[in-house]
């Protein structure tokens, strides 16, 4: 869907990753999620306690900051890790089978040009969306289903 | 009840001010001891704690559901019932406004003009839950003519705003609520000609027979006592 250097990630270690660059590795969920967001936030748990199921069907999650909700540079990126945490205490932000980092502009208003916080998208290994929806906490159980369509595709 | 020496030292205005208090109380017992009213207050405080429970959470999942109740912690419960109450006050007043006062009188001034500043308490209330993260501000900037940066901004900030400052908007709504029903009730208890009994046939001004001065639910008390006055009204 996305491709060039625009669509970077700047993840929390401070490193940057493009989408572009997940092409081939596998299926991803992009998840937008904003500060002051309470769907993101009730969503950060239910997302956390399926991590197992989404790396058992070689799904990478990325948590993505939206562009223009968090602060920019580092600030952002904690902002982003306190928001997290804020949301379910004690989770753990190293888990490899997640990655949270902040999202540039040219990314955040390509897969969500108008900026409705927690929307999220299912990339197949060809980087093509599956499925697209939003507040994971209320529809899981579809993107779930969705998760294990994209492994008999 | 006020003495002799009251009488004698008291300013008119407290008088006046003992009397209102007097009338506030007869409408606040009539309204109380009306069955009619009771049911309507129970019946819509129960539907507007309904409403109000799976709306004030519904920012945590964006879905009219009964699971939002899982997200009602004590200051979402606590509003849940203030609104409730609050709302069904005013839907009995304005109820027993309509069922008491006739057609044409300044009765239905009062229900009409005390509606609006409740309804506008009631929309405040639910800003917060319906504007954080929903694609309604979004929609409302993207109508901006403005750069997709800057619109990515504006919507955070007023997402934002929305977000952090729920205590506040939902406490000053609730404070519009109060205020709209004491302000109902006291315009319902001054409202002139509250059944058309209690008007002097052929006029609408009331009995005081002053056109420019119409007869309050006051003057009808002081004038014919509250045991008749209440049967006038029933």
């Amino acid at each position: 869907m996305f491709s060039g250097s625009g669509d970077s990630v700047t993840l929390l270690n401070g490193s940057k990753v493009t989408l572009s660059a997940l092409k081939g590795s596998g299926p991803a969920l992009v998840w937008f999620v904003a500060d002051g967001c309470a769907s993101c936030a009730s969503s950060v748990p239910v997302i956390a306690s399926h991590l197992s199921d989404f790396s058992s069907h070689g799904v990478q999650v990325l948590a993505i900051g939206m562009y223009g909700f968090f602060a920019p540079g580092s600030q952002g990126l904690g902002e982003l890790a306190n928001f997290a945490q804020q949301a379910e205490s004690g989770i753990s932000l190293s888990n490899p089978a997640w990655n949270w980092g902040m999202s540039s502009e040219s990314l955040t208003s390509a897969y969500d040009p108008q900026g409705v916080p927690d929307a999220y998208f299912l990339l197949d290994s060809s980087g093509h969306v599956a499925y697209q929806d939003s507040v994971p906490v209320s529809s899981i159980d579809a993107l779930m289903a969705h998760v294990k369509e994209l492994e008999h595709s | 009840m006020t003495t002799v020496a009251e009488r004698q030292l008291a300013p008119e205005s407290i008088l006046a001010g003992k009397q209102a208090g007097a009338i506030w109380r007869d409408l606040l017992v009539r309204i109380l001891a009306d069955r009619s009213s009771r049911f309507v207050f129970i019946a819509s405080a129960v539907v507007a704690g309904f409403v109000y429970s799976l709306l004030l959470p519904f920012a945590y999942t964006q879905r009219f559901s009964i699971a939002n109740w899982q997200y009602l912690d004590a200051r979402y419960i606590f509003f849940t019932v203030a609104f409730a109450l609050g709302i069904a006050w005013l839907v009995t007043l304005q109820v027993f406004a309509v069922r008491s006062i006739g057609r044409g009188s300044t009765g239905k001034d009062t229900a009409r003009r005390s509606g609006p500043l409740g309804g506008l308490a009631a929309a405040a209330s639910l800003l917060p839950s319906l504007l954080c993260c929903s694609p309604i501000v979004p929609t409302l900037v993207g109508i901006l003519p403005v750069s997709v940066a800057t619109r990515l901004h504006t919507t955070g900030r007023v997402t934002y705003f929305f977000a952090t400052k729920e205590n506040l908007i939902l406490a000053s709504a609730l404070v519009v609520l109060a205020a709209s029903g004491l302000w109902s009730l006291r315009r319902l208890a001054r409202s002139a000609c509250l059944a058309s009994q209690c008007c002097v046939p052929g006029t609408a001004a009331g009995e005081s027979g002053d056109s420019h001065e119409p007869a309050t639910l006051a003057s009808t008390i002081a004038k014919t006592g509250p045991a008749q006055e209440k049967e006038s009204i029933s």
